[in-house]
């Protein structure tokens, strides 16, 4: 998906002993939006700021180490070896001759070094240099910005596509707001900046503004405007889409005190596992300390200071655990966190509170979105049919405020509740409207100047787009049963033409680790190129009643 | 209540006399009723209802054309129907074939048979139709509904055909039934169509326009022919074409609708869904004998490939895997959906090259030569060149099949004649050739024979013998002397088995030809097509082919036939100016050839013309040219004085006249009055002219031949007349207007061409038009040049490089007598080299003006604003330009630091050095404004920071330091300026600064500094609690620290425990941090928080915090 944006100049941080200045250069593609104001609780928004942009760099995906280089080394070496070996079984003569080589040989290679060596170095360097001045490149979409009546948030959305950051700032935070103007809007955005904010110090005066100069006609003859465009991956924006939508979903909530963040946090830090399960256990019983099993040890915390009030019993796993460390440098300034879950394996929601400010870390369900958790949840499944006409009625209602609650919707535009819900959800999922959990309001959010084409995120393969249809019209049947530990779906697809007898394997972390099936995709490619849509159907069958018991 | 609809049907049959009616009744908007009343005719009627409720419109007329339909099939009719009276057949012979076919409708209503074959009734109908038995109709008129569809579609048909007028009511009631098949309603618009008088004909076109989409209607009422193809394309494309055969029925009563649909139709693929409506249209214009149409499609089923190969029989039960849809399917089930995927497998192509081979060869036969020759023309106007295929031998495979008693490989060859396989063609060309036999692959021979060769694959270079001639297949066609229609039935027979053997027609009388023809060798006089003598009677056929036609061989046989008829004399006196011109302008030879010849013809005549002999000049026949040409050598006054010729061969595109027409014009004196009309009307001419490729290739042929002619008169063209031409629609006339204000200048000031006319000159997308800009631009006096700078200063964007060399060139002039303007021009020098070249090389020469046109006016021209920038550019050439202007500038303290300093971290390392060397030259500046000049030390080059750490070492002094600098500098988050920062402190320390020192660096987000705070914290806050609440979060933020810090924590941990128990303020403020911090799960911290807690609640028992003391 292609995204362009045009900012005047760069967003520029500038220092000095006395005072600081923020100012954020916005996409002057977009409507109008800006804020000139100063900063009131500036230590506490460094902090915030701070853990925002640990979101936007957190890159939390399996790198496999290159070995290429330990591999060549190996081959070379490889053959020396044989050669030594063999001149085991040989006379004196032929090791001479091996040695008298060999010596030779070395002689080449330092020969080789010494011609290429001021080459190599070069290159390096420039590789180096490649690194620093093009770190911008690594950036994957600059955070969106939206100014609203009441509040100022920050939102991101980490590369491994899988953790959410929100950042909203109430106007007690600022000082001296000269003028703002509500909207949304990208603001540029580079690695140099994590840097400035950790200048920012209490005793300075710090001004901050989205710059509303970029959107003045400049008549002066140089390149003021920056024009940037990325290509997002599908997958991406899908995934943003997809926590966002998972906001509107009814969910468990309890409150943790800081600390218990800090214990889970230093648990994780003085641990590593090797081999999985790798989940949090949230053990909820009602009137109960909330209790946390860390997987696989099985390791007990009791978080005492921290009670669950909720009416039932529960037992909730989330994976991809590390990624709560953003929220280390939240804790010495948050009153407390509340935990949104919305079930095992569903994307979570920790949001502190700091008093002025909210800082909201979504995750989904886990770390890496590779195909063996495709076909999980379908959280961009429409939720309720509602005709165009209504959702723009509700959408124009809810530009009218900005923000609003879905029963203050309801009342002023006269539809039933659950119509407002289900139309909201819709603009929500296509990434025009987001759902404000702390406050339960619905904002106005336009994560791109064009609305986003939704058809083509619905899914994320197109074998997942097949896979939904065969669920849809029912030409799925599954069996289950578990073995060691592991669970096997066997399914029958039923397709057009023939039927497909399937078998999927999951894990204890809810992988699908194996499967196979009787089509021609899987017998070319066996899961290469990841599972073919009936493997997909057999797997989403077995979800299809938890998300039912999600979405209602 | 409202009457919408209603149907009366009738039956009679013996005593039976019923009646039966239906109503379609509006009860309220969207709701209807269907009621029916039923009993004997003339007495009371029972009533009754079909529906309990209220139906919408829709589903209430399905019910009522349900209903309608089964008392049909009952064999209730409307009242004429009923009544009408059955002729008798006493009078008929039923040994006759009229006869015999009356006796068998009669049969089919009464039920019985008389003969001994069976007939179906569909069959039999279809038959009286194509008799024409106008005795039968009222037959058919009962039998219409009384059967299956096919029987219904017959009748229709036959009806439509016989032209049967009292079938009127039968066509309404079929045509408005909405549970009737397309095919049914459709052929039933078809019959009311070709029966209604005028009105009524409006009224049902009404009909048919409203079952069309808006934007076609809407084209149709307007008369919009080119909306109208282009929404039909468009339609096209989306496969949205449902409504296709509806706009074809009604283009029997709109005809201009016919060549609209005939192209849209030329380029439909014959595959679902365009192909239900290729056959219904196909069907519907054999009926209407709409030639032009009938034409593309017979042609089209030629031609088209066969969309899948069926390999099974329809009813087969098993799949089949087709490529083309990537489905495996029954084939037949498929194909009797109603949304199939498939149609025009091999068979039905088969099928319809038959059928429009019988359709072509029946219209023959009737007795109108005329009709035939329509279609045959048509036909032969829809084939390409490339359908052309020469005569060949060759072998049916290229790998023999092998002999073992020979132990040879023998192969089968083919002689194939042209065009062997283009059937319609052959049919209508080479129909009476006994020659050609039609295999049962449609493709024609005229011979075959068995050649052996020792070599498995065939060459013709190792053939051994031709051991048999098999010539004349006497299996295949029975009668060696039959005509290509014999051999054609015989396949189709064999193809299709059907009893039709009875049936068929007298084969057409072969002409004597044998005797001029010998076999394999075509003699061009022999008579080989089909119905000759209907070709003959209609000689403008072959004119209309010579005009149209796109293929060699059937010119040809126009031209031979034409040449060789009698009227030939008086066809060709019938030729005027504008045919023969047409014919000269075919892209073929033998059109051309034939128009030459009328022309020689009438030589003296036509050369009277001027304006034709310069249209011939223009023309593509190279024999008509050069004779033109000739003509114009000749009389060269008679023809360069026509105004008119003159202006034609101006716009004359051919190339092999270029030099010719330059030549003749540059001989000729033209007088002066003479020149100025050309002048004005070529002008004119070219003002009206398009936008179009061919359109700026004709004017730039004619902008020169004018130029040549009327170079001198052109200056006297007025300036409004030079605007037009630049605003015109048409390009090249751009190049007219250069040329003629080049003309103008040679005799008027160039200052009297405004400036913005040069530049829009300059811009322009033509080289000729931007070499007579910088022509223009060369012209203009410098003070005229000084005046208009800016314009002359934004060329430096131009786009090409000719022309930014001509700006730099005037601008240097410019420089040399006016150096005044070199201030103006620097600073727009540097942003053009700040912005993307327009060309590659342009910043190569920009740069090159800069530095050595430009160098004395670096300085006073250039804002050291204008310098930092270029330095920062996007572009090399410009930090190499920056650099050149740096070192020169003269006054480098007019630099802020914060420029110098962004120097220092630039990637060129000489600029980097230049901003070292501005440091340790200008200490003074650098002390005065330390807090600035500090940020150095975050440069971005590692050798920039060793340089700031070696020189604030070493030139700065205790004294020029203070707390906040030295806090700034700990304040980097570099770590080794971090380290650097903390060194300072350390050294240059002094105790009163202690608190300050203490208190700003605690709120450093670092874990390395937060312990450096963390030793002072001891000594100088100790005993001070109103300090401690400023340092809050320091506490905080260190006791949180996951797996970090533990010198720090520790620290802390034992300045809490020792100032908490001096003073219940400070204790409380302790209490609130570490009944926090105790709140955590390492064993270690939380047992110093208890220690602590412990301690401090037994010292102030009444502070609130979770730890309780037990006993």
């Amino acid at each position: 998906m292609l995204f362009n944006y045009k900012y005047s100049g760069n967003t520029s941080i500038s220092n000095d002993a006395n005072e600081t200045a923020m100012s954020f250069a916005p996409d002057a593609l977009r409507d109008p939006t800006f804020f000139v104001g100063k900063l009131n609780k500036k230590i506490a928004f460094r902090e915030a700021i701070s853990a925002l942009h640990d979101v936007v760099v957190s890159d939390l995906r399996y790198k496999p180490k290159d070995r290429a280089e330990y591999k060549a080394w190996a081959e070379e070496q490889e053959k020396l070896w044989l050669g030594e070996y063999m001149a085991g079984f040989q006379i004196e003569q032929v090791k001479n001759r091996i040695e008298e080589i060999r010596n030779d040989l070395k002689e080449i290679y330092r020969e080789k070094d010494r011609v290429l060596g001021p080459f190599n170095k070069a290159k390096l360097r420039y590789f180096d240099y490649l690194y620093k001045n093009d770190r911008d490149a690594w950036m994957v979409l600059d955070p969106v910005i939206t100014v609203h009546p009441d509040e100022l948030f920050f939102e991101c959305f980490s590369q491994d596509e899988s953790s959410y950051g929100k950042l909203s700032c109430n106007y007690n935070v600022f000082t001296e707001i000269n003028e703002f103007k509500c909207g949304t809007t990208n603001i540029d955005y580079s690695a140099e900046l994590y840097g400035e904010f950790q200048k920012i110090r209490g005793y300075k005066d710090t001004s901050f503004k989205i710059d509303p100069s970029g959107f003045e006609a400049t008549t002066t003859n140089e390149e003021v405007y920056k024009e940037v465009k990325i290509d997002l991956p599908d997958s991406w924006v899908r995934g943003f889409l997809q926590v966002s939508a998972a906001m509107t979903l009814p969910a468990t909530t309890f409150e943790l005190h800081p600390m218990d963040i800090f214990s889970l946090c230093q648990y994780l830090r003085r641990f590593k596992e090797t081999t999985g399960p790798r989940a949090l256990r949230f053990i909820l019983a009602p009137g109960q300390p909330v209790r946390l099993v860390i997987e696989p040890w099985y390791e007990t915390l009791t978080f005492h200071r921290s009670i669950y009030t909720g009416a039932e019993e529960k037992t909730i796993r989330i994976w991809g655990r590390r990624r709560l460390m953003i929220l280390e440098r939240l804790i010495p300034i948050a009153k407390s966190f509340k935990v949104v879950l919305l079930g095992s394996g569903l994307p979570s929601f920790f949001m502190a509170d700091l008093g002025d400010m909210t800082f909201t870390l979504g995750l989904s369900g886990w770390t890496t979105n590779d195909w063996s958790k495709a076909g999980n949840f379908d959280l961009m499944a429409p939720r309720g049919n509602v005709d165009i006409l209504t959702k723009q009625k509700v959408f124009s209602s809810l530009k009218e405020t900005w923000f609003a609650s879905a029963a203050d919707i309801a009342k002023k535009s006269g539809l039933s509740s659950a119509v407002v819900s289900s139309a909201l959800t819709a603009y929500t999922q296509a990434g025009r409207v987001i759902y404000d959990l702390k406050q339960g309001l619905y904002r106005v959010r336009e994560l791109s100047q064009d609305p986003l084409d939704f058809s083509a995120l619905r899914f994320g393969s197109e074998q997942e787009k097949i896979a939904n249809e065969f669920i849809v019209q029912h030409l799925v049947k599954i069996a289950t049963k578990i073995e060691n530990d592991v669970l096997e779906i066997k399914g029958k697809v039923r397709t057009k033409n023939e039927t497909f007898s399937t078998l999927a394997l999951i894990d204890k972390d809810q992988r699908l680790i194996d499967g196979s099936c009787e089509c021609a995709f899987y017998q070319s490619n066996k899961l290469k190129k990841g599972p073919c849509e009936h493997i997909l159907a057999t797997r989403m069958m077995l979800q299809n009643n938890t998300v039912k018991v999600a979405a209602n | 209540m409202k009457l919408i609809k209603q149907s009366k049907l009738f039956f009679k049959e013996g005593k039976s006399d019923k009646v039966y009616e239906i109503d379609l009744c509006e009860l309220s908007a969207n709701e209807f009723l269907v009621n029916f009343r039923y009993g004997r005719r003339e007495g009371t009627l029972k009533e009754g209802t079909k529906t309990p409720a209220a139906l919408p419109l829709d589903k209430a007329e399905l019910l009522f054309a349900e209903l309608e339909n089964e008392k049909r099939k009952k064999g209730y009719q409307t009242e004429t129907e009923v009544f009408m009276e059955l002729p008798s057949l006493d009078a008929v012979n039923p040994d006759t074939k009229h006869g015999a076919i009356l006796q068998r409708l009669q049969d089919a209503i009464v039920g019985k048979n008389s003969f001994k074959t069976e007939w179906k009734a569909s069959r039999v109908i279809w038959k009286a139709g194509m008799l024409d038995l106008q005795e039968a109709i009222p037959f058919i008129i009962k039998l219409a509904t009384r059967g299956d569809e096919m029987q219904t579609y017959a009748a229709l048909y036959a009806l439509t055909k016989m032209n049967a007028t009292t079938a009127g009511p039968l066509f309404t009631a079929l045509a408005s039934n909405v549970r009737q098949k397309e095919y049914i309603t459709n052929l039933a618009f078809e019959g009311l169509l070709t029966i209604a008088a005028a009105d009524e004909q409006q009224k049902i076109s009404n009909q048919l326009l409203e079952k069309l989409p808006d934007e076609v209607r809407h084209a149709v009422e307007a008369k919009d022919m080119e909306l109208l193809e282009t929404t039909l394309y468009q339609h096209t494309a989306d496969k949205a074409i449902a409504y296709f055969t509806t706009l074809y029925l009604l283009a029997k009563v709109q005809p201009q609708l016919l060549p609209v649909l005939g192209n849209v139709l030329k380029t439909w693929a014959y595959k679902p869904p365009f192909f239900k409506h290729i056959r219904a249209i196909y069907k519907l214009a054999q009926l209407r004998n709409d030639a032009a149409t009938v034409a593309i499609l017979a042609y089209g089923f030629e031609k088209q490939p066969a969309m899948f190969r069926r390999t099974s029989s329809l009813d087969a039960n098993h799949k089949q895997y087709l490529a083309v849809i990537d489905e495996t399917v029954k084939v037949g089930a498929e194909l009797r959906n109603k949304e199939s995927k498939l149609a025009f497998s091999q068979y039905t192509k088969m099928y319809l090259q038959k059928n429009s081979v019988d359709f072509l060869e029946s219209t023959g036969e009737r007795a109108d030569g005329s009709a035939y020759v329509k279609l045959a023309l048509h036909i032969l106007l829809q084939y390409k060149e490339k359908d052309y295929t020469i005569a060949e031998e060759k072998p049916l495979s290229d790998y023999g099949s092998y002999d073992y008693q020979k132990k040879l490989y023998s192969y089968v060859i083919m002689d194939y004649p042209e065009c062997s396989n283009s059937l319609l063609l052959t049919t209508i060309l080479f129909g009476n050739d006994p020659g050609r036999q039609l295999q049962a692959n449609l493709r024609f021979i005229t011979g075959k024979k068995t050649v052996t060769s020792s070599h498995y694959y065939y060459n013709p270079a190792n053939i051994n013998t031709a051991t048999a001639s098999t010539g004349n297949n006497p299996g295949t066609t029975g009668d060696s002397g039959g005509s290509v229609i014999d051999a054609a039935k015989s396949i189709f027979k064999s193809l299709f088995g059907k009893k039709e053997a009875a049936t068929a027609p007298p084969a057409p009388v072969p002409l004597q030809q044998s005797e001029f023809a010998p076999k394999h060798i075509e003699d061009p006089w022999a008579r080989l097509e089909l119905y000759p003598e209907d070709w003959d009677a209609k000689p403008q056929a072959y004119v209309q082919l010579l005009m149209q036609a796109e293929m060699n061989r059937i010119l040809l046989f126009a031209y031979l036939r034409l040449k060789a008829h009698p009227l030939i004399e008086e066809i060709i006196a019938l030729f005027d100016e504008r045919s023969v011109l047409q014919l000269l302008n075919r892209p073929f030879d033998l059109p051309n050839q034939f128009g030459f010849e009328i022309v020689k013809k009438e030589e003296r005549q036509f050369a009277e013309k001027p304006v034709f002999i310069a249209q011939v000049l223009a023309a593509n026949s190279e024999n008509a040219r050069l004779w033109a040409q000739d003509l114009v050598n000749r009389n060269a006054e008679l023809y360069l004085n026509d105004i008119d010729f003159v202006l034609t061969l101006l716009f004359n595109v051919v190339k092999d006249n270029k030099n010719w027409i330059s030549e003749t014009l540059h001989k000729h004196q033209f007088p002066v009055e003479r020149i100025q009309a050309i002048l004005g009307k070529a002008i004119a001419e070219l003002l009206h002219f398009e936008n179009t490729d061919f359109n700026n290739l004709q004017a730039k042929n004619a902008i020169d031949r004018l130029v040549l002619i009327a170079e001198g008169q052109m200056e006297r063209l007025s300036w409004a007349m030079v605007e037009q031409l630049l605003s015109s629609a048409l390009n090249a006339n751009q190049i007219l207007a250069v040329k003629i204000l080049l003309n103008k200048t040679r005799n008027t000031p160039a200052t009297e061409i405004p400036m913005s006319l040069t530049n829009s000159l300059l811009l322009s997308e033509f080289p000729e038009v931007r070499d007579g800009g910088i022509d223009l631009l060369n012209q203009y006096p410098d003070h005229f040049m000084v005046e208009h700078i800016q314009l002359l200063m934004n060329l430096t964007d131009a786009a090409d490089e000719k022309v930014l060399a001509a700006a730099l060139n005037i601008m240097r002039k410019l420089l040399a007598s006016q150096p005044r303007i070199g201030n103006t021009i620097v600073p727009h020098f540097a942003y053009a080299l700040m912005r993307k070249e327009k060309f590659e090389g342009a910043h190569v020469l920009l740069n090159e003006f800069l530095v050595n046109d430009l160098k004395p006016y670096w300085n006073s021209g250039l804002q050291p604003k204008e310098i930092t920038k270029l330095i920062h550019a996007q572009y090399r050439i410009s930090h190499l330009a920056g650099y050149e202007i740096l070192k020169a500038y003269s006054d480098p303290n007019r630099f802020s630091l914060r420029q110098i300093i962004s120097f220092g971290s630039h990637e060129i390392l000489a600029i980097r050095q230049w901003c070292w060397n501005y440091f340790k030259e200008n200490v003074a500046r650098i002390r005065e404004e330390r807090n600035q000049s500090l940020t150095l030390l975050d440069a971005k080059w590692d050798d920039t920071r060793a340089y700031a750490f070696h020189f604030f070492k070493t030139a700065f002094t205790e004294a020029d330091w203070d707390p906040d600098t030295l806090i700034s500098i700990v304040d980097s988050i570099r770590p080794d300026v971090e380290r650097f920062g903390k060194e300072m402190i350390t050294r240059f320390f002094k105790a009163e600064h202690a608190l300050d020192y203490l208190t700003k660096l605690s709120e450093h987000p670092s874990v390395n500094v937060q312990a450096f705070v963390s030793s002072y914290l001891a000594a100088y806050t100790k005993d001070q609690p109103e300090l401690l609440q400023e340092l809050t979060f320091y506490f905080r933020s260190v006791l949180t620290r996951v797996n970090k810090g533990r010198v720090a924590k520790d620290r802390i941990f034992d300045f809490l425990y020792q100032e908490s128990l001096k003073n219940m303020e400070t204790a409380s403020w302790a209490v609130g941090i570490l009944d926090d911090v105790s709140a955590q799960s390492t064993i270690q911290d939380k047992a110093a928080c208890i220690a602590i807690l412990t301690k401090i609640k037994t010292h102030y028992p009444e502070l609130d915090m979770h730890l309780v003391i037990k006993n």
